[in-house]
């Protein structure tokens, strides 16, 4: 599913703000909804709104929490346009309710009631057609026990294939309403069963060990078999951690643990991690950063999205600069087809996108309304865009951007000044002396040694680019 | 900042209104940029005696509208195309803004950063104002071209480089975004002389749009 515009005029603060959310003139795509959005603003712009919106209208679920719901709306104060496979429809706000129209020029040239049912049809064939991780994502909060008992059912429930029955794949996967633990023993199913079956594995060939008229060969049989299996049945555990998640962990020190342990048995359907010189971290140890992106990580791994959308909301959230810069790319990379909404803070999630994928969300002068600021004049072709955040560095993309004034600490601006007064003081006497009357001149000397200790202090970096 | 010359004006409506008041009540009415009638007035005929140009720190404003500025009067009220465009009516001197509101010799237009994040009503020394008739850049501060900034005058007096300086910093000469935007436009400018051949003169005459002071003073650097 994807959006392809979203109109607000009188929601919220928001005032007649039109979002296009497909490809301009000139690129390729032109005219398909966008692949990747990144809404920026100012706290209370409504980046978060909005993502709260698309939920709304295309789950037709108004929870943003277990205990809250989307404020009433008013009379076409929201409308949006939604695309499935052919489909195109639209939705408008009345008064708490949606007003549901359909394209007429839609490929299928179909009835609205056969329409509302082939779009359906496609809905229900995209297990998840919607991920949503709010900021109040809700923390994986495994519990380590001792209960053996409590695990060895867990265990026996693996075992007979009765395994929590009612762990389907959802429609809708919103860890703002489920505790994502929950939903981890959904994604994890697979490399709980595995670890389980390798259990039994294990246990076979410690029998054959310790029969009382144990022989080699039986052993070596159970052996074999084992491994035969394993052959079969690669470890899901390795691939998650070897495909996703060792990669971000590495620079963190830390590695997903993969021994079948007494620990891993307790948390058979949890994710342990270790240091990389093979150190349990327990759960309750884990950063806020390492828990945050293993909850993101792994259900976009193991729910190998496809034709979805994914909402993530401050994705930069307690991860440190070096993980913000491919955090997007990991996220778009593990679907198929999906649209990603982001909303953000951060002027290094800011430049992994091109500039028709950048929602700017500011209040107006005297603060009443919202409106978007648009980066193109004239047309909306990629030609007329008056800057591309991939090709900017981090302090421009907070100048343009962001509309920070200032590229540093004003400390650094008194600096900058008092550096070019003593370059002006300098360029002026060469201008006028000799080189011998100035090597021996201690007030130049001073100012050339003066401007080399404050261009070290600003690190050389002096706000200009030589050519 | 360059000199200005505001001896073009066709605001004559706005004139007679505020020379009216005054006489009648001895001050200007309150300055309101929102209620009041002649606000385009004064507004659209600064941006031509501007050229277009932030008057503190020769920053675009506007590149469209401003030539056609004469032509647009009718019985003294500009009645041309109005934009929104980045630029506020700003009080030189805000002492005047009580009661002296709608003084034209006082008012320019700047670009809304400057006014609303940087000046915002700060005192002024009166010498350095742009339209004043013996006003001259060059006689009160240089370019540096290594980091874009305007610096005063070594050779000032004491007194004179210190207050130099401080209306420097007051009218956001040297803004970051400013610093950025006249880095970005000389730089441009230095590698059209070197591979296009272009004489600076030619260049100055028929290209140069804006931070006209900046790109005179920065001749060697360019060339």
């Amino acid at each position: 599913m994807k959006v392809r515009s979203i109109e607000l005029d009188g929601y919220n603060q928001f005032k007649g703000v039109k979002i296009d959310l497909t490809y301009p003139k000139g690129h390729e795509k032109a005219g398909k909804p966008l692949q990747k959005v990144c809404f920026i603003g100012q706290s209370g712009t409504g980046k978060t709104s909005i993502l709260r919106l698309i939920k709304r209208f295309t789950t037709l679920d108004n929870r943003i929490g277990n205990n809250l719901t989307i404020p009433d709306f008013k009379k076409d104060s929201v409308k949006m346009e939604l695309q499935l496979f052919d489909l195109d429809w639209k939705l408008t706000s009345k008064e708490n309710t949606l007003s549901f129209v359909y394209c007429t020029d839609n490929k299928l040239n179909i009835e609205t009631k056969q329409f509302i049912n082939k779009r359906d049809h496609f809905k229900n064939q995209l297990k998840p057609f919607l991920i949503n991780f709010p900021v109040e994502t809700i923390f994986l909060n495994q519990v380590y026990t001792n209960e053996t008992e409590r695990m060895a059912k867990k265990l026996l429930g693996i075992i007979n294939d009765d395994y929590s029955e009612d762990l389907n794949p959802k429609q809708v996967m919103d860890f703002g309403i489920d505790a994502i633990d929950k939903t981890f023993e959904l994604l994890l199913k697979e490399i709980a069963e595995h670890r389980a079956e390798e259990i039994i594995f294990k246990n076979k060939i410690s029998e054959e060990a310790l029969k009382v008229n144990s022989n080699s060969e039986d052993i070596e049989k159970a052996n074999n078999k084992y491994r035969e299996w394993l052959k079969k049945n690669p470890n899901p555990l390795e691939k998650l951690a070897n495909n996703i998640l060792n990669e971000v962990l590495k620079p963190l020190g830390l590695k997903v643990k993969t021994d079948l342990d007494k620990s891993a048995v307790l948390h058979i359907n949890n994710i342990e991690i270790q240091t990389l010189d093979g150190q349990d971290i327990p759960y309750n140890f884990w950063s806020t950063g390492t828990k945050h992106l293993i909850n993101l990580l792994i259900p976009l791994y193991e729910l190998k999205p496809n034709n979805a959308i994914v909402l993530i909301d401050e994705p930069e959230r307690s991860i440190y600069p070096d993980m913000q810069r491919m955090i997007v790319d990991k996220c778009v990379r593990l679907g198929t087809d999906c649209q990603y909404f982001f909303a953000t803070h951060s002027p290094i999630i800011a430049s992994s996108f091109d500039p028709w994928e950048i929602v700017e969300l500011k209040f107006n002068e005297a603060n009443t309304h919202i409106y978007q600021e648009q980066y193109y004049t004239g047309e909306r072709h990629v030609d007329n865009y008056k800057f591309n955040p991939k090709y900017m560095s981090w302090d421009s993309i907070l100048n343009e951007v962001f509309d920070i004034e200032g590229d540093g600490n004003p400390e650094r601006q008194r600096k900058i000044n008092e550096l070019a007064k003593v370059n002006q003081r300098i360029t002026k006497k060469k201008l006028k002396e000799s080189k011998e009357t100035l090597l021996k001149d201690v007030d130049y000397l001073k100012d050339v040694e003066d401007f080399k200790i404050l261009a070290n202090q600003l690190k050389w970096n002096l706000g200009s680019v030589e050519i | 900042m360059r000199k200005i010359d505001k001896t073009p004006f066709w605001a004559t409506a706005f004139a007679n209104y505020i020379k009216e008041y005054n006489n009648k009540f001895g001050h200007h009415p309150v300055y309101d940029s929102s209620k009041n009638a002649y606000y385009n007035d004064i507004y659209y005929n600064l941006l031509f005696c501007q050229r277009g140009l932030c008057a503190y720190t020769e920053d675009l404003i506007d590149d469209t509208i401003w030539k056609a500025v004469p032509q647009n009067w009718e019985k003294g009220k500009y009645i041309g195309k109005t934009l929104k465009l980045d630029a506020d009516l700003e009080h030189f001197d805000p002492k005047l803004k009580d009661k002296q509101g709608w003084d034209f010799d006082n008012l320019f237009l700047v670009k809304i950063y400057n006014n609303r994040k940087i000046k915002l009503g700060k005192d002024v020394h009166l010498f350095f104002k742009p339209d004043l008739p013996n006003y001259n850049p060059k006689k009160y501060m240089e370019y540096n071209f290594l980091t874009h900034q305007f610096v005063p005058l070594n050779d000032l007096s004491e007194d004179l480089y210190t207050k130099v300086d401080y209306m420097i910093d007051t009218l956001g000469i040297n803004a970051h975004s400013v610093i950025s935007n006249r880095r970005q436009y000389l730089l441009e400018i230095k590698i059209t002389l070197k591979n296009e051949f272009v004489a600076f003169e030619i260049y100055q005459n028929e290209r140069l749009y804006k931070f006209f002071t900046a790109f005179e003073m920065s001749k060697f650097d360019l060339i």
